[in-house]
């Protein structure tokens, strides 16, 4: 029978990795010292579920005492592109800040009007007023070096007022080789953070907490850990969808967990995913067969009459 | 006398009359002829065929023109008229040839008006009005006449048209006056649009239509204007102003309610279509506040509400064979549809929030006059410091500012004599102007005012929500309550300002308490600012000048 229903919150938690706590000491550091943060790694790797997590752990914190001068909040946002060919692009990134820290447009007289430092300055306002000192912009690959300049010149003043605040940009694409060209960005960046793809000992960790059955000692848990790290990978948000089908199988099959069931549900992905490609190559196109057991209507006369 | 003839060629270079041949003998010192011998001679020579007749002329001075035989009549063919008659006839053509050759195929063609030729002629030879009306007058009754006097109505002014014409193919209904002409243009573009026409289609059809050309000077938005303000002379409007649309006020010709349905219910789709709606309840549902979405959707049922017993009213008094009819029934439609999905929104809010809130927002927002309207902004804005006169303020600057209504108030400069004056809505003004022409404060606080506001006006469900809302929310709040400049809001900023654990919250609170007026406001300010704060750099920078919330 067909279950409609979300699945149960246990299970699909976040489980936190050395590596997301290294990434964010790293991050504050740069933070008290009021610089910059790059965080690069491959897709679903787990940069956008660190960023939010660490979002939400200084949230936390700032609500238990929220007149500690010395607690602070952090902002996260994923930014949409902006080209390097599209106008005036420092003004386009600090358009996106302002839209993201206050939750409202900017008028459109002011985009036009202020000067860009001006803009700058009224974002600073609002997010000393907040108490963020931490700003994380995803996918920041999209950005050109013009509107990440922009997003560093809010930084730039709002130490000009007293306020350290960091800007991390997150992302893939070319964004570290753009941040490297700009020597006013470069040299501003306090930490360089690289997600490398988990090892074998950590996707075990990994998978231990993620799922009951990974849990425990055994040789063909060993095995079968072995087999998800090589097909699937280190990356945490490929692992993740994985075991849903793998739980998926399991229920279908209505057996327990073992290599077969992994083995399976990787093929059944394999496979969808290749016809689906293959089909998109040809166009669509419907071959024309013969079902099985019908024969063509001459042979089946000529049969008939021998 | 064929020599006298011959010589008198030779001096006119043209066919001669025998008033000409008289002439060119007195010239010559001939005595013994007398005008009368010299038709008889003239006509006996013509007869025996020593001079032939090459056309004729009107009038008294002689009929037949005369040329020798041995003279080619080709090159002394007369080039222009030679009487007041020829000259009254050859206007009277050229202009009927010239009408005939703008009307249409199967039009009828407006008959040619004394004035008309009696200005054509001018153009060429000056005669007095009332030689050429007895020209006219003549010309018609003669043996053979080329045109025909045609009688319209009881006026004395007489049209023309050629005389083998009947009048069922002359347009006798073309109209006198440019204020006819007009009158029929509206007339007929509202029979062709179905609804009232602007000025600009009024042209339009003045100009396509050749028999309503305006031949005064006078302008046709001004001949509008008169024939809606002031009545003719039996008393009765001729046209009527139908209401305004997209800025320009539309004219009808009859006061029949289907004559302005059409313009009110343009009217009402520009404020109210689907689309326009859908996205006032988008915003509505994307507020950060729950009040002030509360309220802002109980003044959006209750706009929709009146809109469509409006329009239910107006569906009822148009006739059935009406053409608005079903627009009507399909807009009240569309905002009847609307109207319960507000209210079913209404109705799945948290009872705790509705219990909390007024049942009904109030519309009654603050107008500002235009002469508070440039005290309150000549500060900041620097167009409107160099204008002293309202009326002139009202006129350039004033257009800037969205409108609440117009109301019958005392008359600025006369007192005693009730005016219409606009009112200009205060919390709009505020808003544009800070956004505009105020400072960084000033125009971030304004921009979240304007976000979360929208047309809600009523302060009590901006204090609901400084009283109860979160830390992120109330900084919507207290840039809401700023622009209100409502007592029990002001209360609400003070408190804020005072006793809320967070530094930003106060910070932002003492300003928009000094902002909407509240008192010792400075002083409040400088305790709650931050050592870091932007703010207070601005607020030390000004010091000295005595400070202005707006510039900071």
């Amino acid at each position: 029978m067909l279950d409609l229903r979300l699945p149960d919150h246990e299970g699909t938690s976040l489980v936190e990795t050395p590596l997301m706590h290294e990434t964010a000491q790293k991050t504050l550091l740069a933070v008290r010292a009021g610089g910059l943060a790059v965080w690069v790694g491959h897709s679903r790797i787990g940069k956008t579920s660190t960023a939010q997590w660490l979002q939400r752990r200084l949230e936390k914190e700032h609500e238990l005492e929220p007149a500690d001068v010395n607690r602070f909040r952090a902002l996260y946002f994923q930014v949409g592109e902006v080209r390097s060919n599209s106008g005036n692009q420092q003004r386009q990134g600090l358009r996106s800040l302002y839209t993201q820290v206050t939750k409202v447009p900017l008028p459109q007289s002011m985009y036009k009007s202020y000067s860009v430092e001006a803009l700058a300055e009224v974002i600073v306002r609002v997010i000393v007023r907040k108490r963020i000192r931490l700003v994380l912009v995803d996918e920041a690959g999209c950005l050109s070096q013009d509107a990440m300049r922009g997003m560093v010149l809010t930084s730039d003043v709002a130490k000009a007022l007293g306020w350290n605040l960091s800007v991390g940009f997150i992302g893939m694409d070319d964004l570290p080789i753009k941040v490297d060209q700009l020597p006013q960005i470069s040299g501003r960046v306090h930490a360089w953070c690289y997600f490398a793809e988990y090892g074998l000992e950590d996707t075990a960790k990994l998978l231990s907490h993620l799922h009951s059955h990974f849990r425990g000692s055994s040789a063909a848990l060993c095995e079968e850990v072995e087999f998800i790290h090589k097909t699937i990978g280190g990356f945490p948000g490929k692992i993740v969808p994985f075991l849903n089908h793998v739980d998926m199988r399991a229920m279908e099959l209505e057996q327990g967990i073992d290599l077969a069931v992994l083995h399976v549900a990787h093929e059944c992905i394999k496979r969808d995913k290749g016809r689906s490609i293959e089909d998109a190559k040809r166009g669509y196109r419907v071959s024309v067969g013969k079902p099985e057991g019908v024969r063509p209507v001459r042979q089946a006369i000529s049969a008939g009459r021998k | 006398m064929h020599d006298l003839v011959t010589r008198a060629v030779a001096k006119y270079n043209r066919g001669v009359r025998s008033s000409d041949v008289y002439l060119q003998a007195l010239e010559e010192g001939i005595d013994d002829l007398d005008d009368l011998g010299i038709t008889r001679a003239l006509l006996s020579l013509a007869a025996t065929g020593h001079l032939k007749v090459i056309g004729v002329a009107r009038g008294n001075e002689g009929r037949n023109l005369y040329l020798p035989l041995d003279v080619d009549p080709q090159w002394h063919r007369p080039q222009q008229p030679l009487t007041l008659g020829d000259w009254v006839v050859r206007a009277f053509w050229e202009l009927w040839n010239s009408r005939e050759a703008q009307v249409r195929s199967g039009h009828r063609i407006k008959p040619i008006s004394t004035e008309e030729i009696s200005a054509w002629v001018g153009l060429h030879r000056k005669f007095s009005a009332r030689g050429i009306t007895n020209a006219l007058t003549h010309l018609a009754a003669s043996d053979q006449p080329p045109l025909r006097a045609v009688r319209k109505g009881q006026g004395r002014t007489r049209l023309w048209a050629p005389a083998g014409l009947s009048d069922d193919s002359l347009a006798l209904e073309a109209p006198e006056s440019d204020l006819d002409r007009v009158v029929l243009a509206v007339r007929g573009t509202s029979a062709r649009l179905g609804r009232a026409v602007s000025c600009a289609e009024v042209k339009e059809e003045l100009i396509k239509n050749h028999s309503l050309r305006l031949e005064g000077s006078e302008p046709a938005f001004k001949i509008l204007n008169r024939l809606v303000r002031v009545p003719s002379a039996d008393g009765v409007y001729r046209l009527f102003s139908a209401g305004h649309l997209r800025g320009r006020v539309h004219y009808c010709a009859s006061e029949a309610l289907d004559a302005r349905a059409g313009i009110q219910l343009e009217q009402f789709e520009g404020r109210w279509n689907a689309n326009l709606t859908q996205q006032r309840f988008h915003a509505i549902t994307q507020c950060t506040l729950p009040s002030v979405a509360y309220g802002r959707a109980l003044l959006l049922a209750g706009s929709l509400d009146a809109v469509t017993t409006r329009i239910k009213l107006l569906g009822v008094m148009l006739s059935q064979s009406s053409i608005h009819l079903r627009r009507a029934r399909r807009l009240q439609d569309v905002m009847t549809q609307a109207g319960q999905e507000v209210n079913d929104w209404i109705k799945s809010q948290p009872s705790e929030l509705s219990s909390s809130l007024p049942n009904a927002a109030s519309t009654d927002g603050v107008g500002w006059t235009t002469r508070e309207l440039m005290q309150g902004v000549a500060r900041i804005y620097h167009r409107a410091g160099s204008v002293q006169d309202p009326h002139t303020f009202t006129r350039t600057v004033g257009k800037t500012f969205p409108r609440l209504r117009s109301e019958l108030v005392e008359h600025w400069n006369q007192p005693r004599q009730p005016g219409i004056v606009p009112l200009y809505d205060r919390t709009s003004a505020l808003i544009l102007a800070a956004t505009h022409w105020g400072g960084y404060e000033a125009a971030l606080q304004a921009s979240l005012a304007a976000t979360e506001l929208g047309e809600l006006r009523d302060p009590r469900f901006v204090a609901a929500a400084l009283r109860q809302g979160e830390t992120d929310q109330l900084y919507f709040a207290i840039a809401c309550a700023a622009f209100l400049w409502s007592a029990e809001c002001t209360r609400e900023l003070l408190r804020l300002a005072r006793e809320n654990p967070d530094m930003g919250i106060r910070e932002a609170a003492a300003w928009a308490y000094g902002f909407a007026g509240g008192g010792d406001s400075f002083k409040l300010l400088d305790e709650t600012l931050a050592c870091t704060s932007p703010l207070g750099a601005s607020r030390r920078s000004q010091a000295e000048e005595g400070g202005s919330w707006w510039h900071m």
